[in-house]
């Protein structure tokens, strides 16, 4: 399944928010959205997930428009992760999960075998099994942010869409929902993760999109879209860009010097 | 990984094994109150009166006094639960109740109307048939107030001042009302009772609230997905306004037809959900057939109350829930306020 935006615009209250933004997403990719603050990511994750409707533009999914998929097949085939999620009841941690497979039943159908196996798979993926008969009102924000990823992961959909999964977390729960992202993509699927810390994008993402004032500014390998000119000409900062082991580090260092 | 230690039921077992038993007591506690307020009265009536062929007094106390009254307790009590346990899921707040729609004003609105003009006089049905058009046009009017797919706070402000506008004109007519007897009239009507309910109204009211119920019912799987966010909801494959379209009509239509022919009872709709929620793992779904039970029972129970309390005239059912659901509710608040602070 392949997911391909073209010519996406979005105007709200006036402003617009996305030019003509293209945007393709393939099997076994991570990609990171990136940008500054106001850039148009979340706008670009909720237009691509039908949750906002552009201006002009045409999404397809799997070759077909996205406005004629049947709600509950969309919901499906694209799985998402709100920014700071949250469950409004005290729920025990499995039923929280469970509602992952809603797209999946039909209006009067129970829960079935099937349903059951993909609840336990992304329940032992984000290793939350000694929480599951917990409130998960009760949990603490990294644990109540593993439910919710398990509850996306529970849709077991081909496209799972992520917005600051790692926003206030803790570097060890950062490093531990990237890799469960990382490790989810694979297997004829993918996700895409909007970011605002850059060495994490470079080191889990196998894709950048870096958009600046609601355009696609560069797209491409980390390596070659966190370049130190790039980042001074987008972000505003001076950057070290070092490689260890072979993997990428962005470490601003302050500023960018603006030549006259 | 499979947790170790609880010998819990696995898998399946576990999301399969309903709310079987707790609904199974709660329908067994509907049936005790039911035959209960089929023999408890001023005349003691055995149960077999009821099943009695023949125009014997005491069969005739059973089917046309008694009877109806158990069976709109039952219709009116549940519609009452299941609305609140519906709108408190759609506003995820566990103090909404029915009244918010706008639907309860507006037809006590209709009924107030008849019974100031004297319509009754005319055609015996005119109170309910007033009060069920009254909550049509409620549910009509907070739509075309709150605009094109409204949100949910929209929509319940909308009701807000529908139920006030009803209110005032309620008020208005007491006023106005040409003298003492017919105001008292009109007040002890909106006290909310189900004494001396014939089989008509049963059976008026009946499908609107049936068609309510069936409504609120089918939006279980939207309720449990909108625990998640709005949003979350819709890419669960929820459309919203289709979902906030048959909460308010369903909660408009069986809590409109309900107070047509009792008046208003307040607290049932947020008292039985508040009760049950504990019970069924706090989520939406499995809150709704459990609130629908559960309302059937509490205002069952509280039917027979006003019959037990010794009271010089009969106490109004009505009155006999605000009073037991008034300080619930402020317990209610200091509790949520706890939690939110």
């Amino acid at each position: 399944m392949i997911l391909e935006a073209t010519g996406l615009s979005f105007v709200r209250d006036g402003a617009t928010i996305l030019h003509d933004v293209d945007f393709r997403l393939d099997p076994n990719e991570v990609v990171g959205l990136i940008g500054p603050n106001g850039a148009g990511k979340t706008t670009l994750l909720r237009c691509l997930i039908g949750l906002a409707r552009p201006e002009r533009g045409d999404i397809r999914l799997d070759g077909r428009s996205l406005a004629e998929w049947p709600s509950r097949a969309r919901a499906g085939a694209m799985a998402y992760l709100a920014q700071n999620p949250d469950c409004h009841w005290p729920m025990s941690v499995e039923r929280v999960v469970a509602l992952g497979r809603l797209p999946h039943l039909d209006p009067w159908q129970a829960i079935a075998p099937g349903d059951i196996a993909a609840v336990e798979r992304a329940i032992q993926a984000t290793d939350i099994g000694h929480l599951r008969d917990r409130p998960v009102t009760c949990l603490s924000g990294g644990e109540r942010a593993r439910v919710l990823l398990a509850r996306a992961l529970a849709v077991d959909a081909p496209f799972l869409f992520a917005d600051e999964p790692v926003a206030g977390l803790d570097p060890g729960h950062q490093i531990q929902v990237m890799g469960l992202l990382r490790r989810s993509a694979g297997r004829d699927r993918a996700a895409v993760v909007v970011l605002h810390d850059l060495t994490l994008a470079a080191r889990h993402c196998t894709r950048l999109v870096l958009l600046a004032e609601g355009r696609v500014v560069a797209d491409g390998p980390p390596g070659e879209v966190l370049t130190a000119p790039i980042l001074a000409r987008i972000y505003g900062i001076a950057a070290r860009i070092e490689t260890h082991d072979g993997a990428l580090m962005v470490v601003p260092e302050g500023l960018a010097q603006v030549d006259a | 990984m499979r947790s170790i230690l609880s010998a819990r039921p696995s898998g399946l077992a576990s999301f399969t094994a309903h709310d079987g038993r707790l609904l199974l007591l709660l329908g067994g506690l509907v049936a005790i109150l039911a035959v209960l307020s089929m023999v408890i009265g001023p005349a003691d009536v055995p149960l077999s009166a009821l099943f009695a062929p023949g125009d014997d007094p005491t069969t005739i106390i059973m089917q046309e006094l008694r009877l109806p009254r158990v069976l709109l307790a039952i219709c009116v009590g549940g519609t009452l639960g299941l609305s609140g346990a519906a709108l408190q899921g759609l506003l995820r707040n566990p103090l909404a109740e029915p009244g918010l729609v706008g639907a309860s004003s507006a037809a006590a609105l209709g009924a107030v109307l008849v019974l100031y003009f004297g319509l009754y006089t005319a055609f015996p049905l005119a109170l309910p048939v007033a009060a069920i058009v009254g909550a049509l046009l409620a549910i009509a009017l907070v739509y075309l107030l709150a605009g094109r797919d409204p949100g949910v706070l929209t929509l319940i402000l909308a009701g807000t001042a529908v139920s006030s506008l009803a209110g005032s004109v309620i008020s208005l007519a007491i006023n106005l009302s040409p003298n003492p007897h017919s105001a008292s009239e009109i007040v002890f009507w909106l006290m909310g009772s189900l004494k001396d309910r014939s089989l008509d109204h049963f059976t008026l009211s009946l499908p609107f609230m049936a068609v309510g119920a069936a409504l609120l019912l089918s939006s279980g799987r939207a309720l449990d997905a909108l625990a998640l966010g709005e949003d979350t909801a819709r890419t669960l494959g929820f459309s919203l306004g289709r979902v906030r379209f048959f909460l308010v009509a369903g909660t408009g239509l069986a809590v409109g037809a309900g107070v047509a022919v009792t008046g208003a009872i307040g607290f049932i709709g947020l008292v039985v959900p508040h009760l049950l929620r504990p019970f069924v793992g706090h989520q939406p779904r499995r809150l709704l057939p459990a609130s629908l039970l559960g309302g059937m029972a509490l205002l069952l129970a509280a039917d027979i109350g006003v019959r037990l309390i010794p009271t010089q005239l009969e106490l109004k059912l009505g009155v006999l829930t605000a009073l037991v659901g008034a300080p619930f509710f402020l317990a209610l608040v200091l509790k949520t306020r706890k939690v939110m602070a």
